[in-house]
């Protein structure tokens, strides 16, 4: 089965919520992602990208009960499908394939 | 689209969970399309941050992130009402859009053209710091008063006086009478504002006709001539005119004053200085290379005469009444021209050719502004008739010859 095209903020997005795992809810997603990309992302852009990741088949959500704290409400909590696991290794295969050949001084220092 | 984060009533579920009633802004976007999942997970998120900024850094920095979040978000939510709302909800949307996209330009172009007190004051229209008036009647200045951002007020009470200069009336609402020639200054004042005017007082007596212009298609443009003269019988060289093209589709006027002939025919000047007005004629002849075969619409020409000493050349000519003149210089349209009495066939004495006609012809010659030029009004009363030019003096002879047919 062909896997889906990822944008940089899909793609981005789907590693969050791999990441988070239990945690993967639109606010914990966002933080993460400004902590590792230095950007600020909305939480229009952030919840726009994960309703078109759910409707590609690539992540799940399901409401959660509303959290003990003040103002507490419910919150959607994201997963993983197995279509959006095969997505990131073909993602991480196709940048691999693409770095191949490169020098290690062009290549970018992990952190 | 900014909405203040509000605690929401609580109610619980049959299972005994809490779940939110949503907000106004809430309920406003889910009515306009938008997916109320999305809304509710973007403003719970939204709510939620908001609680954590508002107990580490205030309510006042909360409010402020709350609400760039918002409009960072509009985006995206617009886009989820246009993707799932219903016909009719795009169209409140369109409706709310199209309300606020009015409001928010008509509060900029009233902000923009809010006008604020009088900040300086400038001569009307087309002046700098300085007026040339050439009336002798009195005339009302005209000064404007202007706000800080350039906005011109109106009912402003300026008050004037002369300050220096020569001696002419001028009165407190701004009447000023130029009984003579010279410079005066002139202080107009409004509160704390004066700004000093030259006034340039070239009073015209009379103004002379200027010469009829002859002009020929695609030449460029040239000034017309007038000659005023002031009170005092000298010339007057300083002045402001108003020029008027009574067809402006044979010729156009420029910033200039210069006139740039468009297309032949004839049409009228209207010059006016000061309280002086003149009219004036201007014809522009079409260019040609001989009087052979013209058409019967081609009404004004003029022809190249290019000839060395005796040489000759003979054109027919057509039937009718017209003008056909003779100027000596090539450069130029036909001459001006004047009347002088009647002639048959006429050798011309001081022009460097001879001129003559020949066949059912009849010719009047007209005087001419300048000698070596031949003007002449005719008449052909059949097809035959005929202009013989020959280079009669020392020298080659180089000009054109103008036809001007009577209609």
């Amino acid at each position: 089965m062909p896997t889906a095209t990822l944008g940089t903020l899909e793609l981005a997005t789907l590693l969050a919520v791999a990441r988070l795992q239990n945690d993967s809810y639109g606010l914990a997603i966002r933080r993460d992602l400004a902590s590792r990309t230095g950007r600020n992302y909305s939480v229009g852009a952030i919840y726009t990208t994960l309703q078109r990741l759910e409707e590609k088949g690539l992540l799940t959500s399901r409401r959660s009960n509303p959290v003990p704290i003040r103002g507490g409400r419910s919150r959607r909590h994201f997963t993983l499908t197995g279509a959006g696991a095969r997505a990131l290794r073909e993602a991480e295969r196709h940048a691999t394939s693409i770095w191949a050949g490169v020098g290690k001084t062009l290549r970018p220092r992990l952190a | 689209m900014v909405s203040r984060p509000s605690h929401s009533p609580q109610r619980l579920t049959a299972s005994g969970t809490k779940i939110h009633a949503p907000a106004r802004m809430d309920r406003v976007l889910i009515s306009l399309g938008c997916d109320p999942a999305f809304i509710t997970d973007v403003f719970g998120d939204l709510r939620e941050e908001y609680a954590e900024r508002s107990a580490h850094h205030g309510a006042l920095a909360a409010r402020c992130w709350y609400a760039r979040e918002i409009l960072r978000s509009a985006p995206h939510v617009l886009w989820s009402a246009i993707r799932n709302g219903s016909p009719a909800a795009r169209a409140r949307l369109a409706a709310y859009t199209l309300a606020a996209i009015v409001t928010v330009s008509l509060i900029t172009i009233a902000w923009l053209s809010r006008k604020g007190p009088p900040a300086r004051l400038v001569m009307a229209e087309g002046y700098s710091d300085g007026m040339v008036v050439n009336n002798v009647r009195p005339v009302q200045l005209s000064t404007s008063v202007l706000d800080a951002a350039g906005h011109r007020l109106e009912r402003a009470n300026v008050s004037y006086r002369r300050v220096s200069g020569v001696s002419i009336p001028v009165s407190t609402r701004g009447v000023v009478q130029c009984s003579q020639r010279g410079d005066a200054v002139v202080r107009a004042s409004l509160g704390r504002l004066n700004k000093d005017f030259v006034i340039h007082c070239e009073p015209i007596r009379t103004l002379r006709n200027a010469d009829w212009g002859n002009f020929v298609v695609g030449e460029s443009a040239r000034t017309l001539s007038v000659a005023a003269v002031g009170l005092d019988g000298d010339p007057v060289t300083r002045i402001a005119a108003r020029l008027r093209v009574d067809d402006s589709t044979i010729a156009t006027l420029d910033g200039d004053g210069r006139l740039r002939p468009l297309r032949p025919g004839e049409t009228s000047i209207d010059v006016e200085i000061g309280d002086r007005e003149v009219s004036t004629g201007v014809t522009v002849f079409e260019p040609v290379r001989t009087f052979e075969g013209l058409r019967p619409d081609q009404r004004w020409v003029v022809a190249p005469i290019r000839l060395r000493q005796g040489e000759s050349l003979r054109w027919p000519l057509p039937t009718g009444s017209f003008f056909l003149s003779f100027g000596a210089d090539s450069s130029q349209a036909p001459p001006a021209r004047g009347f002088s009495g009647l002639f048959g066939s006429i050798p011309i004495a001081q022009s460097p050719i001879s001129m003559a006609v020949a066949g059912p012809i009849v010719c009047t010659r007209m005087s001419s502004p300048e000698p070596g030029d031949v003007d002449m009004y005719c008449l052909a009363r059949a097809r035959g008739a005929t202009v013989h030019i020959t280079a009669g003096g020392l020298n080659d002879v180089v000009g054109s010859l103008g036809l001007e047919r009577q209609k």
